[in-house]
């Protein structure tokens, strides 16, 4: 479990990550302006909902934003390396032996034609100069270390052959196969049934403190980041609203979206009469007003009187050690209590 | 009036599958005699994890599904085979919200115009009687009367389940089937959609069987709620009874692998690799048995347990041996550590 302010080793540092888009529709940032570092053997959780940037942000640390987008701002250091300023030939050298990244549908990621032995020994030929005969014994412990009964057959199986849990374990496999220090894990249970999810989690968890592995874990659903996160950064139209370590965000929630979202999901064993929805709906990115891009569905906003959020776009603002957020209800003063 | 509205019984489902070029073909029971009263006015929860049959016996009682053998009695009456007249007063007082608002409209025709569609085809009131009560009825569900003349790619995906709720209960049907109405929606809109259908369920004192796989949602919604694995119910009861005190092996499984819901609460878990079997091979016996930490050889893996009240506890259901002969219900621990 997490220290709060427990100060590892920065490993990764992004830096005012700004990936835009341009499309008939119009241009809008994906993501804007995201900063966030992640530290040695540490989970860090992206949480937000769909067109929140999420997604996004991980795919422009990867080097991986689809067309027509474009990282056009930031930095995005790995050992101070700044990997926007690198070949598509260098990231290639990055991608599955420093940083790894699985997705939501396993089984899509996955090449049909392909058994399921030869996909995972494709890192092995591209990062790692060994025998067949090597690789074949490194495949087997990879599958093997991510619980894959019978790794021996299991090696000739497609990935038709196998269920969603199965298939989310041989991308996991496949993604630590080279020892990575960083694994980027996009809503890596969110098509799972709950008791496979609850396998998945903890063959993550497990995986990491064996290798001291930092996780970038990236999910709508607040349960998988209360089980799994030590820093959390919530994301709300393309920006981080609040950042803070995982207890204090379920403790002491500060950004009115963030205590929206807590209000406004089921908690298993605590039935409460009503939910308190968020009203509205995510707002278009191609239509952002001026100001705060939740002021529009904001109570708290109304119950304070404040005007400001309308007509002003709030910064990012530390309101103590460790906890930061992008709110006019707290800037430029203490918080209460 | 009875207080059962919906009677199921023996229901079962079953799929020829082809297995092979050169194996033939196999039968996959998707429900496996189900047996379920639904009590008129409450809301129940269908609840388990993909495969087990929640789907295919919501829509088996609503008859979009014809079931392969059993019964279903509406009403006191038996609807397992009407046609004709019969089964189209079946379907004015029957009516089902699907998962997928994006799929369930026609993308062509104006809101107004889908949601008029159940009342054309029931002969109800003249154009303009209909138009207002589809006017209505977009009130109703949250939406504006403006929005009639609209299509549904002006819609986000929350309003779109208010269009498919609004559509089916726009002949004020007496019992409703939301098949994972919520999943499909982010989670900020979930809960409107919740707090509407909870809304409307008292307001239209509708019977409502929610089937879902999230089991904080059905907990949330359900009065009542039905557990299901590999096309069987193993566990009934109410409400509370069931999430703080599991009785079934399967059902203390699924809420232990619920996430924590506060970052003090985290458990260690086991990471072992137990997968739902084959619904082509179902194990013998209990269909829970090769997953079960509870199971006994010789017993649980040779007699089918039938679904039964415990007996110190007359109100619930569940289907197994074991805890049967116990009893007594293990008390769930979870209920303190998840605050």
């Amino acid at each position: 479990m997490s220290e709060a302010h427990d100060d590892g080793r920065v490993l990764l540092e992004i830096k005012g990550l700004t990936t835009a888009f341009s499309l008939a529709e119009g241009d809008f940032n994906a993501v804007d302006n995201v900063s966030f570092s992640v530290k040695e053997g540490r989970t860090l959780s992206l949480v937000g909902e769909s067109g929140s940037g999420k997604s996004m942000t991980a795919l422009s640390v990867m080097g991986l934003v689809p067309s027509p987008g474009k990282v056009v701002a930031g930095e995005v250091l790995l050992d101070g390396r700044n990997l926007l300023d690198m070949s598509a030939r260098e990231m290639r050298k990055i991608r599955g032996a420093e940083i790894s990244m699985i997705f939501q549908q396993p089984t899509s990621a996955l090449n049909p034609t392909y058994r399921v032995g030869t996909q995972i020994r494709e890192v092995f030929k591209l990062h790692r100069d060994w025998t067949r005969q090597v690789e074949t014994e490194k495949v087997i412990a990879a599958l093997r270390a991510v619980g894959m009964p019978d790794p021996e057959a299991r090696l000739r199986a497609y990935p038709h052959e196998l269920s969603g849990g199965m298939a989310q374990r041989v991308m996991i496999a496949m993604a630590l196969a080279c020892e990575p220090r960083i694994l980027i894990a996009d809503e890596p249970t969110t098509a799972l049934d709950v008791t496979i999810q609850a396998q998945i989690l903890e063959l993550i968890r497990e995986l990491q403190s064996s290798s001291d592995t930092s996780v970038i874990l990236i999910t709508h659903d607040l349960g998988v980041v209360a089980e799994m996160a030590d820093e959390v950064a919530v994301m709300y139209a393309g920006e981080i609203v609040e950042t803070t370590d995982v207890e204090t965000l379920f403790d002491e929630p500060l950004h009115p979206y963030t205590k929206g979202l807590m209000g406004s999901v089921p908690v298993l064993g605590d039935p409460r009469p009503r939910l308190e929805a968020i009203p509205g709906t995510v707002p278009n990115l191609t239509e952002l007003s001026v100001g705060c891009r939740f002021a529009s569905r904001c109570q708290a906003r109304i119950e304070a009187g404040l005007t400001v959020c309308q007509t002003h776009h709030p910064e990012l603002v530390e309101v103590r050690p460790g906890h930061a957020v992008r709110c006019w209800l707290y800037s430029g003063q203490e918080v209460a209590e | 009036m009875s207080d059962v509205i919906m009677r199921a019984s023996a229901l079962t489902k079953e799929y020829q599958v082809r297995r092979g070029a050169l194996k033939g073909t196999a039968t996959v029971k998707a429900v496996n005699g189900v047996n379920l009263d639904i009590r008129r006015g409450e809301t129940i929860g269908l609840v388990g994890e993909s495969g087990c049959g929640k789907t295919t016996l919501g829509r088996m009682l609503v008859k979009l599904l014809e079931p392969t053998s059993g019964k279903i009695e509406f009403d006191g009456k038996d609807v397992t085979n009407v046609r004709g007249r019969e089964l189209k007063e079946f379907r004015r007082r029957v009516q089902i919200v699907f998962q997928d608002p994006f799929s369930s409209l026609d993308p062509r025709a104006r809101i107004g115009d889908s949601m008029a569609e159940p009342l054309l085809h029931h002969g109800v009131g003249d154009k303009d009687e209909r138009q207002e009560r589809v006017a209505k009825m977009l009130e109703m569900v949250g939406l504006h009367r403006s929005h009639a003349t609209r299509f549904p790619h002006e819609f986000s995906g929350g309003q779109r389940q208010r269009i498919g709720i609004g559509r089916a209960l726009i002949l004020r049907p007496d019992f409703v089937v939301a098949d994972e109405p919520v999943s499909a929606l982010d989670v900020s809109v979930q809960a409107q959609i919740l707090n509407l259908l909870a809304d409307l369920q008292q307001e239209l004192s509708l019977t409502l069987v929610f089937v879902a796989h999230n089991l904080a949602v059905v907990e949330h919604i359900s009065d009542r709620v039905a557990v299901m694995y590999l096309g069987r119910i193993v566990e009934l009861a109410e409400r509370s009874e069931l999430f703080s005190r599991p009785t079934h092996p399967y059902t203390e499984m699924l809420l232990d692998a619920v996430p924590a819901s506060h970052p003090r609460n985290r458990r260690p878990r086991a990471p072992e690799a137990s997968e739902l079997p084959s619904p082509l091979d179902p194990p013998a016996g209990c269909l829970f048995h090769p997953r079960c930490p509870i199971f006994e050889a010789g017993f649980c893996d040779e007699v089918v347990p039938p679904l039964h009240p415990p007996p110190s506890e007359p109100s619930r259901l569940v289907a197994c041996h074991v805890r049967i002969r116990e009893g007594q219900t293990r008390t769930f621990d979870e209920g303190e550590s998840q605050k």
